[in-house]
């Protein structure tokens, strides 16, 4: 059945606006009542409850049990709310059958919430229609879901027989419809318009108001959703579901301070069963498990019957492989609801935070089985397989997805980006598919086929001769929002790459602007992340993942990986560096805007403390055990002998010996030396005043560097050399004495100064390119091959760059790498073509490769047949390579 | 010299099997690029604005008169007319709309039917109430005005070349049979300073736009070369793209990039150059060696003979036009090698 409101639904949007704006002034108004209603509605809780007992006592009516029922429910004393609405007298009994139903709900009394609603239903007194709903929902939570439809289809006749509703009717209209939404999506905009009329009709009833943020939630409007929650919350600051709304639309939003969010939400209402359970959550994406059931049981004393504490419950299991345990609960589950989609989504979102895509799209299907229109399970199924790299079976399924639910933009967006996929070449042998965009594909293909094989061998030796799942798909997008959809089905992502199992998506060099970052090194990263999560059965949290992948950089090249940064130094001065045994949250839960790009540096320290102290061989001991259920603690101790507490503070030993320059060199706080005077004067002053601050000799050097003065610049570079060694900013001191000794000719030292900067700067072009000249001008040719080498994995997209690596390579005899970098011209379509195909023919030929030449080479012709040095070359490839 | 040429190729023709009309008709393009037709220069610098651009456009013109002097161009025959004449020595004079007239008015005097005639524009243009202009100090010429100065130049070949910015209406205003037009950009809302104009002289200056090896650069060859370059620099640079310089050489009043042989623009453009003359390579050099004559002949049958085989490249399978291809190619390089062995060079 499709059907519509009656009304237009073209106001919704406007009229939250124009509710916002009221309800703002409402809140400036005077309250004269001060009734039990008014003072539950900012938040004075108690007062309320005393107000409405005494109103009570007075002979209040049902009314007044309503609101003391529903005031008691909101802070959490359900036992009172339930007390107080089955000692309502007889005549007031089916008043209020309905608020004490929902309480009983609440707590998991599903039979008694029944009788309680039907009774409502039966008085066809106030709260009949609501209760109406109530049984509907309970019939889709707990009993036969596609059934229910039928139940809240009715409400749409409610809502078109009727002149006017009143509050609590187009509440449920509104609910009703929200409900009928997954089966048609344009009634979500009704149901907006219908919480959007409910409002109006009594704007002291936040209940409207607060769904109204959970449905822009659930239609991915993360913005409104915020506005929508914090609407109410200026009026109400305690109220506990707007609260816990809005935590929700931070976690959406991404913004920090999710977890203080639900405490704040728990503090009014400690036995708030959903902030109970998005706070286990929080605690499962940490993997911390025991806070996570400690949070689920807590749950379920309230509501022995919440689907979704069960869930939290079964996921913990789940996830640590307590198949019993999780078997039971999920029993437990199909009793209570024998078409509840939501645990399996609920698992399979929990499986991808854990990288465990095949699970997910196993779990995700049983949702679909249970419930074929739940769009979500279609989606998680889809964009899993996409993960998996089996496109073709994800595009039918996310296709699936997308016509129940055309509001959701994972679906849209991953649609979106498959129909590009025609666009990208393959190239596959037994190892590697190497999906790359046509516009790139001649270019990149042999540079990353050379990393990704170099990296392969590297990590297979150092992982114990270890074999992925083959082929390894390496999808590289020169679209960045291309690559955030691909990874997170949005753009935006911060991130450069991403693996799943054995298929690696990443940034092309063109995705971002050049020297922001060094694909190769990014490439080698992934790759790490590929036997990482193989050997462990993708069961590797991500601090230790993350952390060793940087250490396998860092070994790989000079430079790569994440390097000593001052805010890191400060942070750690601060006491914002968490200890190895809470990293994890440091990636899952960060508490400031830095805190995951330090996760990943600290982490990579910590593996380069443990394999400096008791070898690679309790790592990949680690890394299988992960794979079989075991817990970091509990591997700490057997393989490296002491306990999470000990390595913690070992680890702290060790952080402070490895930084111990930069620790004393950088300060507190961010150091601002703004100039006061003459800078010549200001800075050698605050440079003498702080000697042992590398931020005041680099103001200092630079000053004088700027005024020319590059002799008296030096000594403060060298000073800030001394103080931080390992600095890696693009302007650091190398830079500068690189430029000093360069303009004095001291080509060797000039050389020199550029290879630190380029060893501790895995992105520096500028100053790669720059160590080529100077070597090359030192006679230094293969040097100077190895800094151009360097460039390409930064930004390989000058054709200059590779002509003189062609001729680089040609000096030092290294012939395939010249064909290597004629390919390389000839992918960039230079202006003049075919002068660029003769001299990559010319190089095929002096490897021996003829039928390359030949073909190069009538290529080179048929743009310009006249071509003389084409045409003698042709000649030599007919005489098979004699000239 | 062409009437010598003339029954050669048609010899030529019938002797490849080429379709006689076909032959002819090469053989009379041949001819025409080769007659001795001269080429004026009238090189205008529009109004700078900025010191800055007018180092550039100043720049510019110079090595465009070094590239006119390199291709032989007359100094008499290259009128400059200067933002500032006084700095520069070869500048005539102002780039006042009567200077440009009376420019244009002595090269119809002086020009003789078929000669080329490049009209070359650098500086800032303006595009408001559909009305694109180039411009100049005092009063501009409107692009209406521009196209009846050009009618005095009705029997010439003019290539018309504005690398201003909002460029691109000058191409539907001053398009016509036998005339090529170049704008720096596709439309006249594109108005930020251009740098087309650097690339294009450039192409004639340096030694990167020979794009057939032919040795020597054609307009389309110039055309091709900046704007690649151009599109280059922006990337390079980072930033997007604000000028897609447009050619226009078929009379259609609508401008191509022109950028393949496809393109519908690009034929006449690819048979113009600065210097006089016909590329060397598409010539038969004057001999008085006829050994040596008999061998040129038979090389510019063989290159006659690769031009009709790209032309078929569609009708023939990948493999048996390469084939094919090299077949050619190969007798062709046989033959340089025969003709620099009797020029007196050595293998």
């Amino acid at each position: 059945m499709n059907r519509l409101l009656r009304k237009s639904c073209a106001p919704a949007l406007p009229w939250v606006a124009a509710l916002v704006l009221w309800n703002g002034l409402q809140a400036q108004a005077p309250n004269p009542a001060e009734s039990p209603r008014s003072l539950a509605n900012s938040g004075r809780y108690e007062d309320a409850i005393d107000a409405y007992e005494d109103a009570l006592a007075q002979g209040g009516g049902p009314e007044v049990r309503r609101g003391l029922i529903r005031t008691l429910a909101e802070v959490g004393r359900y036992a009172e709310a339930i007390l107080v609405g089955r000692s309502a007298p007889g005549a007031e009994a089916g008043s209020v059958a309905n608020a004490l139903g929902e309480v009983l709900y609440k707590t998991g009394q599903l039979d008694a919430a029944r009788e309680a609603f039907s009774a409502a239903v039966e008085a066809q007194g106030s709260g009949a229609t609501v209760a109406r709903l109530n049984l509907a929902i309970q019939e889709h939570e707990y009993g036969d879901r596609a059934g229910s439809l039928a139940k809240f289809d009715v409400f749409i006749d409610i809502y078109n027989g009727a002149r006017q509703l009143p509050a609590d009717e187009l509440f449920a209209v509104a609910t009703a419809v929200k409900y009928l939404g997954i089966r048609d999506g344009v009634l979500f905009q009704d149901a907006l318009r219908a919480y959007d009329e409910a409002i109006a009709a009594d704007p002291s009833d936040f209940r409207a108001q607060v769904m109204v943020g959970r449905l822009f939630l659930e239609k991915f409007n993360g913005p409104d959703a915020d506005a929508a929650f914090r609407a109410v919350l200026r009026r109400n600051e305690s109220h506990p579901e707007a609260l816990i709304g809005l935590a929700r639309a931070m976690q959406f939003n991404g913004t920090p301070g999710v977890m203080d969010q639900i405490d704040a939400a728990l503090e009014v209402n400690p036995n708030l069963v959903e902030a109970r359970i998005m706070k286990g959550l929080q605690h499962l994406g940490a993997g911390n498990h025991e806070g996570a059931r400690e949070e689920a049981d807590l749950a379920l004393e309230v509501n022995p019957a919440s689907l979704e504490a069960l869930t939290l419950l079964a996921a913990s299991h789940y996830l640590l492989g307590e198949v019993s345990e999780y078997t039971r609960i999920k029993s437990q589950v199909a009793r209570l609801s024998p078409q509840y989609p939501e645990m399996f989504n609920t698992l399979a979102d929990l499986a991808v935070q854990n990288r465990r895509y095949r699970d997910a799209v196993e779990l995700a299907t049983q949702a679909v089985e249970l419930d074929p229109l739940s769009w979500r399970g279609w989606g998680l199924i889809g964009i899993n397989q996409l993960r998996l790299g089996e496109i073709e079976a994800a595009r039918t399924n996310v296709e699936k997805a997308f016509q129940g639910d055309q509001a959701n933009p994972w679906f849209k967006n991953t649609l979106d980006l498959m129909d590009t996929f025609e666009n990208y070449e393959t190239t596959e042998d037994e190892t590697f598919l190497l999906v790359l965009h046509d516009r790139e594909a001649e270019l990149l293909r042999p540079y990353i086929q050379e990393v990704a094989r170099e990296s392969y061998e590297a990590l297979r030796a150092r992982y114990g001769a270890y074999t992925p799942p083959l082929p390894i798909r390496i999808e590289v997008y020169p679209s960045h929002a291309d690559f955030s959809v691909r990874t997170v089905g949005l753009a935006g992502i911060g991130a450069l790459g991403v693996t799943f199992g054995s298929v690696v998506a990443m940034d092309s060099p063109s995705a971002r602007p050049l020297g922001e970052f060094n694909w190769a090194s990014t490439l080698w990263h992934e790759m790490a992340h590929v036997f990482h999560l193989g050997l462990s059965n993708h069961s590797v949290p991500r601090w230790f993942s993350e952390g060793l992948a940087v250490h396998e950089q860092r070994r790989a090249a000079p430079g790569w990986g994440f390097p000593t940064a001052p805010s890191f130094i400060r942070a750690y001065k601060q006491g914002l560096v968490l200890p190895v045994s809470e990293l994890d949250n440091g990636f899952m839960s960060p508490q400031y805007a830095e805190q995951v790009l330090h996760s990943y540096y600290v982490s990579s320290l910590v593996f380069e403390f443990i394999e400096g102290r008791w070898g690679f061989d309790p790592i990949l001991a680690m890394l299988h055990g992960y794979g079989e259920g075991r817990s970091t603690e509990e591997m700490v101790v057997e393989y490296l002998g002491i306990g999470m507490d000990e390595l913690d503070e070992s680890f702290d030993e060790f952080l402070q010996l490895r930084l111990a320059r930069p620790l004393k060199a950088i300060g507190d706080t961010r150091e601002s030396t703004p100039p006061q005077g003459d800078p010549l004067i200001y800075f050698p002053r605050i440079s003498r005043e702080n000697p042992g601050s590398f931020v005041a000799q680099m103001g200092a050097g630079r000053a004088f560097f700027d005024a020319g003065r590059a002799d008296d610049a030096e000594k403060y570079f060298r000073t800030a050399v001394q103080l931080f060694p390992t600095y890696a900013g693009a302007d650091g001191p190398f830079w500068y004495l690189a430029q000093i000794h360069e303009g004095r000719g001291e080509l060797e030292q000039a050389a020199n100064a550029l290879t630190q900067l380029n060893s501790l700067n895995e992105s520096h072009y500028e100053a790669r390119l720059k160590e080529a000249d100077v070597r090359e001008e030192i006679g230094d040719v293969g040097g100077a091959a190895q800094a151009l080498d360097g460039a390409v994995t930064i930004y390989p997209y000058e054709i200059a760059l590779h002509e003189r690596l062609a001729s680089l390579n040609a000096g030092l005899g290294n012939l395939d790498n010249v064909v290597r970098e004629r390919r390389a011209v000839v992918a960039l379509d230079p202006v003049d073509r075919a002068e660029a195909l003769y001299r990559l023919g010319r190089a095929q030929l002096d490897v021996g490769d003829l039928s390359g030449a030949r073909r190069s080479t009538l290529d080179a012709l048929e743009i310009a047949p006249t071509f003389d040095a084409a045409l003698e070359l042709l000649l030599e490839i007919r005489g098979g390579g004699t000239r | 010299m062409p009437r010598a040429v003339l029954p050669l190729l048609l010899g030529l023709g019938s002797l490849l099997g080429l379709a006689p009309v076909q032959a002819q008709a090469q053989a009379q393009e041949q001819a025409q690029a080769q007659a001795g037709e001269s080429t004026y220069v009238l090189m205008i610098g529009g109004i700078s604005g900025e010191a800055t651009y007018r180092e550039r456009f100043e720049a510019w013109a110079d090595r465009f008169l070094s590239a006119a002097d390199a291709a032989g161009i007359p100094r008499d025959r290259v009128i400059y007319l200067a933002e500032h004449p006084a700095s520069h020595p070869r500048a005539r004079d102002q780039s006042r709309r009567e200077n440009v007239q009376n420019a244009i008015a002595e090269i119809a005097s002086k020009a003789q039917v078929g000669d080329r005639v490049l009209i070359l524009l650098f500086g800032h243009g303006s595009y408001s109430e559909g009305e694109a202009r180039f411009n100049l100090p005092g009063p501009d010429l409107t692009t209406t005005e521009w196209s009846l100065e050009l009618e005095r130049l009705a029997e010439q070949r003019v290539i018309f070349a504005n690398t201003a910015s909002a460029s691109g209406p000058f191409v539907e205003a001053l398009s016509a049979p036998g005339r090529t037009v170049v704008a720096a950009t596709k439309t006249g809302l594109e108005r930020n300073a251009t740098i087309f104009g650097e690339h294009f002289v450039e192409a004639f200056s340096g030694d990167g736009a020979d794009l057939d090896k032919n040795g020597r650069v054609s307009i389309l060859e110039a055309f091709r070369y900046a704007r690649l370059e151009v599109s280059r620099v922006y990337q390079q640079d980072g930033r997007l793209l604000t000028e897609h310089a447009i050619l226009d050489d078929n009379g259609d009043g609508e401008g191509s990039d022109a950028l393949t042989d496809e393109a519908p623009d690009g034929q006449v453009a690819g048979s113009l150059y600065l210097e006089n003359g016909a590329p060397s390579t598409a010539v038969i050099p004057q001999t008085q060696d006829p050994e040596l004559r008999r061998l040129y002949e038979e090389r510019a049958a063989i290159r006659l003979r690769v031009d009709d085989l790209r032309s078929r490249k569609s009708e023939l399978s990948a493999d048996a036009y390469d084939r094919a291809l090299e077949d050619i190619l190969v007798e062709l390089a046989l033959k340089n090698r025969e003709v620099r062995m009797r020029e007196g060079g050595t293998e």
